[in-house]
C-alpha cells in the first residue's frame, strides 16, 4: 500500500515538474521571439526562418492539396445526394463552412504538420544535443533557443496559418469543381451562396486554431527535442512523446476554440 | 597572479552518479592547466563547468571574480565571446560548411564586421593551422582529424584570452598534433590562459603550469607541475607515468625528473 502511495505521489510530482519545466520553456521562447521581432537588424536566424516557412510551409502545399480537394469533392458529394432528400440543399453551403472552414482546416493540417515537422525538429534537437552541437552554440554565446527555437516557433506558426488559408481556398473550390460532374453550377452563384454563408466569426475561429495549433507543434516539438539527454535512442522516444503530445493539445485545443465559438 | 577561473567546492551529480566531488581550482591569468586522470575520472566535466557550459549542482565558478551564475545575459555573452572550447569530439555545426562553421561566432561577436574582414580572418586561421581541404564541405565530409582541426580554428576565430581543450590530440596525427602545440605556445607567450585535459606527454611537458589529477570525480593531487610532479601519491605516480611515458620525445627532463623524484634544478 505504501510502495503504490509512493508511486503515485512520484509520479505526480514528476509531472508537476514536467509541467512547470514546459512552462518556463514556453515563456522563455515568447520573451525570445518578442527580442528577435523587436530587433532592429536582420539577424541570423531569419535564414533559420525561412529554411523553416519552406520546409514546413511550402513543401506541405502538395499533400494539403491533395487532403482538401479530396475532403471538399467528399461533403459536396455526400451533400448534394443527401440534402435535398429532405428538402435542404442549401445547406450544403452552411456544411462546407463548418467541416472546412472550422474545424478539418485547421486540424487537419495541423496533423500533417505534426507529422512533417513536429517529428523532424524533435529528431533534429535530439540529434544536436547528442553530437554536442547545441553545447558549442553556448560555448560561442549563441542561444539556442533565440538562433534555433523562435525561428522553428515563427516558421511553424506562420506556415500552419497560410496552409490553413490554402486548405480553405483548394476544400471549397475542389468541392466546386465537383459540383460541375454532379449538379453543374455557375461558379458566381455559388461563390455568392458560400460568402453568404461565411461569417466573421468562421474566418477568425480558423485562425485563431491554426495560430493556436502552430504554438502548439513548435513548442512541443522543440520542448521534447530538448529532453534528450545523452543517448541516441532517447531521439525516437522523444519525438513519438512529441508526437502524442502534440496532437492531444492540438484536439483539447479545437475543443475549446469551438466551445468559445457556441458561446 | 590574478585568478581568470577559479571554482570553488563544485560538484556535478548524473543519475545519482557523481562526475564532480567537491573540486576546488583556480587557473592564474596566462598561464596553462592539464588536467589529468584516467579515462571517467570527470576532466571533461570539469572543464565543460569551468567553461561555464554544464552549471554546478553544488559549489560556485568565478571568472575574474564574478560568479557566473550571477553574470547577467550580457556579461555571459561577453563572457562567451572571450573563451573559445575544443570539443573532445570536435562538435561542428553539421549543417554548415567549414566556412560558416568558423564564420558564425565571429558574425554574432563582432557585429559590424564586413564580409572581407571575415573571410581575411578565416583565410588566416585556416594556413595557420594548415587545413587544406575544401572549407565549403560540411564536417560530414572530413576525416576526423580535419574536423578536429576546424574545432581549433573555430575556437581560435575570436582570438580568445581563454582557451578550453578537451582532449585536443586525440584523432589528429603527430604532424598536426605538433604544429598545434606551436600555436598554442605561441598564444600561451602572448598571455593566452590554457585549460586543457589530455594525455598527451607533450602537450603536458610543453605547456603545463599547474597539474591536476583527478581520480572519480575528485582531485588527488593539484599545484605547479613540478610539485605535482614529485607527488609521492601512488595513484598520481601511476596517472604522470602513463601519459608522461613518452616525454623523453620532448622534454628529457621530465623522464630525468620521475626517475628521480625531482625536476631538476630545484632543491
Amino acid at each position: 500500500m505504501r510502495g503504490t502511495l509512493e508511486r503515485i505521489g512520484g509520479g505526480v510530482l514528476r509531472r508537476g515538474r514536467d509541467l512547470f519545466y514546459a512552462t518556463g520553456y514556453f515563456l522563455e521562447v515568447l520573451k525570445e521571439t518578442g527580442r528577435f521581432l523587436r530587433a532592429r537588424q536582420v539577424g541570423y536566424g531569419y535564414r533559420v526562418l525561412i529554411m523553416q516557412i519552406l520546409f514546413t510551409g511550402v513543401e506541405a502545399l502538395g499533400i494539403i492539396a491533395v487532403i482538401s480537394l479530396s475532403l471538399g469533392a467528399v461533403i459536396i458529394v455526400q451533400g448534394l445526394n443527401l440534402l435535398p432528400q429532405f428538402g435542404q440543399g442549401r445547406l450544403i453551403y452552411g456544411i462546407l463552412i463548418a467541416v472546412i472552414t472550422r474545424e478539418l482546416g485547421p486540424i487537419l493540417t495541423a496533423f500533417i504538420i505534426i507529422a512533417r515537422s513536429g517529428t523532424a525538429m524533435s529528431t533534429e534537437l535530439g540529434n544536436l544535443i547528442i553530437s554536442h552541437e547545441i553545447e558549442a552554440y553556448i560555448a560561442f554565446g549563441i542561444k539556442p533557443i533565440s538562433y534555433l527555437i523562435v525561428p522553428r516557433f515563427l516558421g511553424v506558426t506562420i506556415s500552419l496559418v497560410l496552409l490553413n488559408l490554402y486548405f480553405n481556398l483548394f476544400g471549397l473550390l475542389g468541392s466546386f469543381l465537383v459540383t460541375q460532374f454532379v449538379k453543374p453550377l455557375p461558379l458566381g452563384e455559388y461563390l455568392y451562396e458560400l460568402l453568404s454563408t461565411l461569417k466573421a466569426a468562421d474566418v477568425i475561429s480558423s485562425l485563431v486554431k491554426s495560430l493556436a495549433f502552430g504554438v502548439i507543434i513548435s513548442v512541443t516539438a522543440t520542448y521534447y527535442g530538448f529532453r534528450v539527454e545523452q543517448s541516441s535512442t532517447e531521439v525516437p522516444q522523444m519525438a513519438i512523446k512529441a508526437v502524442g503530445r502534440s496532437f492531444i493539445l492540438c484536439i483539447l485545443a479545437n475543443a475549446v476554440v469551438t466551445l468559445v465559438y457556441y458561446l | 597572479m590574478d585568478a581568470v577561473i577559479e571554482l570553488r567546492e563544485v560538484s556535478l551529480v548524473r543519475d545519482s552518479t557523481t562526475i564532480l566531488d567537491s573540486v576546488s581550482l583556480v587557473v592564474p591569468k596566462g598561464s596553462c592547466v592539464v588536467v589529468m586522470g584516467y579515462s571517467g575520472s570527470g576532466h571533461t566535466a570539469l572543464l565543460k563547468t569551468a567553461a561555464g557550459l554544464v552549471p554546478a549542482d553544488r559549489g560556485k565558478v568565478y571568472f575574474e571574480g564574478r560568479d557566473m551564475d550571477r553574470m547577467s545575459e550580457a556579461e555571459l555573452f561577453r563572457f562567451r565571446g572571450r573563451c573559445g572550447f575544443v570539443f573532445q569530439d570536435a562538435a561542428l555545426w553539421a549543417n554548415m560548411s567549414v566556412y560558416q562553421n568558423v564564420a558564425l561566432p565571429l558574425q554574432f561577436h563582432r557585429r559590424g564586421i564586413g564580409r572581407d574582414e571575415i573571410d581575411a580572418r578565416i583565410r588566416e586561421l585556416l594556413r595557420e593551422f594548415d587545413f587544406r581541404d575544401n572549407p565549403e564541405l560540411r564536417p560530414a565530409r572530413l576525416s576526423a582529424g580535419e574536423r578536429k582541426q576546424v574545432s581549433f580554428i573555430r575556437a581560435m576565430i575570436l582570438d580568445p584570452e581563454v582557451l578550453f581543450l578537451d582532449d585536443p590530440t586525440s584523432s589528429i596525427d603527430n604532424v598536426l598534433a605538433d604544429r598545434i602545440l606551436s600555436i598554442m605556445a605561441g598564444g600561451k607567450r602572448r598571455g593566452r590562459t590554457l585549460v586543457i585535459a589530455t594525455h598527451s606527454a607533450a602537450f603536458t611537458t610543453r605547456l603545463a603550469d599547474y597539474l591536476v589529477v583527478l581520480r572519480e570525480g575528485r582531485v588527488v593531487e593539484q599545484g605547479p607541475i613540478g610539485e605535482v610532479l614529485r607527488s609521492s601519491d601512488p595513484y598520481v605516480a601511476a596517472v604522470l607515468s602513463e601519459n608522461l611515458s613518452q616525454a623523453a620525445a620532448y622534454d628529457g627532463d621530465i623522464l630525468d625528473l620521475l626517475e628521480d623524484g625531482g625536476f631538476p634544478g630545484e632543491d
